[in-house]
């Protein structure tokens, strides 16, 4: 692997990382500015509620302070790496949010979902205009939902065969054909 | 490399694994150069497609966030001097041990010191495995990092448990050849609204050590961040979001 000192080409997420890792306080504003939308709506997406939404954005940027000394710019850019934290979360809470939904019936996701559905829907308009969206169209009927459910619902493998009564083994292979013909349609394999 | 590990990689990369496939996944990915740089292939497009969801949030959050952070600790001290990025030292991309900052040193209060004591217990390692129900803390480009799972197998871990007067219980998991701890809980009950719990390293001289927040799960397996050679004990505590640079209201403590 090689090793480098900046990141690669031009990438302000990955120099306000770096810059967070060298303890540099005002560098979170910058990083903050760069990607507050990008995180807030990803987590919107999966979470499908402000509120929440907005409290696990605060715990990924600050998540985000604490870990930036692991960001390695020669694995990818910094928004990658703040995404995949970002995602991680997100999928974490809504996961425990219905576990204790089941659990007691105390708080309930699509309770407060429900509440909001404006929000929701915005975010979800907002990705017509994507060129993600136009490679999704490139996928089969399964593979698209197999990856939307995963991704962007937070389901488990398992989960996504329940929902689409498909074997787990099929489910498993849709979400990788799936996502790596979404790599190919957007012409890249990252940082290679 | 077989299909079910390639399977895996787009599983793991959208986080569509349970808690004990990731932990499994992630051992595999620490001897797996091939799905590391699949992996980052894939964070890449699903970060393309993350970014496709952008809502501005509300504003009040900047405000909460940078206030957040300018009440911790910088991340490591030793990265202002040392860009992490260049480390290629085998097995470890982990931020440098936390022992060594004054900053994340902190005293302990009396009140808890007694606590602390009382739970010195050691306990053979060789106790039931506790199954990984789930891995919190993680880097996401240092994939050679250890893992909960290694610190689970090393062949020095020591545990103990402790029960949590909430319910549920904790236990501390130490290898003192990996430097580094894990806490596994099951049945905790979540953080209320409005708080979140916050993990602890005890050290044989100095105050407790912020181990990193936890997720909010009752079942969890998380690896303590920092240094955990000759750790005496961990902990658990409420704190405000965002932690804290000490703890506030210890909830359980874990004695070795």
């Amino acid at each position: 692997m090689e090793a480098v000192d900046e990141p690669r080409g031009s990438d302000p997420v990955g120099h306000a990382l770096l810059a967070c890792a060298a303890g540099e306080q005002s560098a979170m504003a910058t990083l903050y500015d760069l990607t507050a939308a990008k995180v807030y709506g990803l987590a919107l997406r999966v979470l499908r509620n402000p509120a929440l939404a907005e409290e696990v954005a605060q715990e990924i940027f600050v998540e985000a302070w604490q870990r930036c000394a692991g960001y390695a710019p020669d694995r990818g850019s910094g928004l990658a790496w703040l995404l995949t934290i970002t995602h991680r979360r997100a999928v974490d809470r809504v996961r425990s949010v219905q576990a204790s939904t089941v659990r007691d019936s105390a708080y309930g996701l699509e309770d407060a979902a429900a509440g909001q559905p404006d929000v929701a829907e915005q975010a979800v308009a907002s990705v017509e205009a994507g060129r993600v969206r136009k490679a999704l169209h490139g996928l089969s009927h399964l593979q698209r939902q197999a990856v939307e459910l995963a991704f962007l619902d937070g389901l488990t493998h398992a989960e996504v065969a329940d929902e689409l009564r498909v074997p787990l083994g099929t489910v498993k292979s849709r979400i990788r054909d799936g996502v790596t013909r979404l790599k190919a349609a957007l012409g890249g394999d990252g940082h290679d | 490399m077989t299909d079910d590990l390639h399977d895996q990689v787009a599983g793991y990369a959208m986080d569509a694994l349970t808690p004990d496939e990731r932990a499994a996944f992630e051992a595999h990915l620490a001897q797996c150069a091939d799905c590391r740089d699949e992996l980052d292939g894939l964070r890449e497009t699903l970060a393309d497609w993350g970014s496709d969801f952008a809502v501005e949030p509300p504003e009040t959050l900047r405000a909460a966030v940078l206030d957040a952070v300018a009440q911790l600790p910088a991340p490591s001290a030793q990265a202002a001097k040392e860009p992490p990025i260049t480390d290629t030292r085998p097995a470890t991309d982990d931020p440098p041990a936390t022992d060594t900052q004054p900053a994340t040193v902190t005293a302990l209060p009396a009140r808890d010191r007694s606590g602390w004591e009382r739970w010195r217990v050691l306990v053979a390692a060789a106790l039931a495995v506790v199954a990984v129900i789930g891995i919190s803390v993680w880097q996401p480009w240092a994939p050679r990092a250890i893992t909960a799972a290694d610190v689970l197998a090393a062949p020095d871990a020591v545990r103990a448990t402790s029960s949590a007067p909430g319910g549920g219980s904790a236990t501390l998991v130490r290898s003192n050849s990996l430097g580094r701890a894990v806490l596994i809980t099951q049945g905790m009950a979540p953080a209320q609204a409005g708080t979140v719990h916050q993990a602890w390293l005890m050290h044989p001289s100095g105050g407790p050590t912020s181990a990193g927040l936890m997720a909010d799960a009752p079942d969890q397996t998380m690896l303590l961040e920092g240094d955990a050679r000759d750790a005496t004990g961990a902990g658990i505590s409420v704190e405000p979001p965002g932690g804290s640079t000490e703890p506030t209201t210890v909830i359980i403590e874990i004695g070795l």
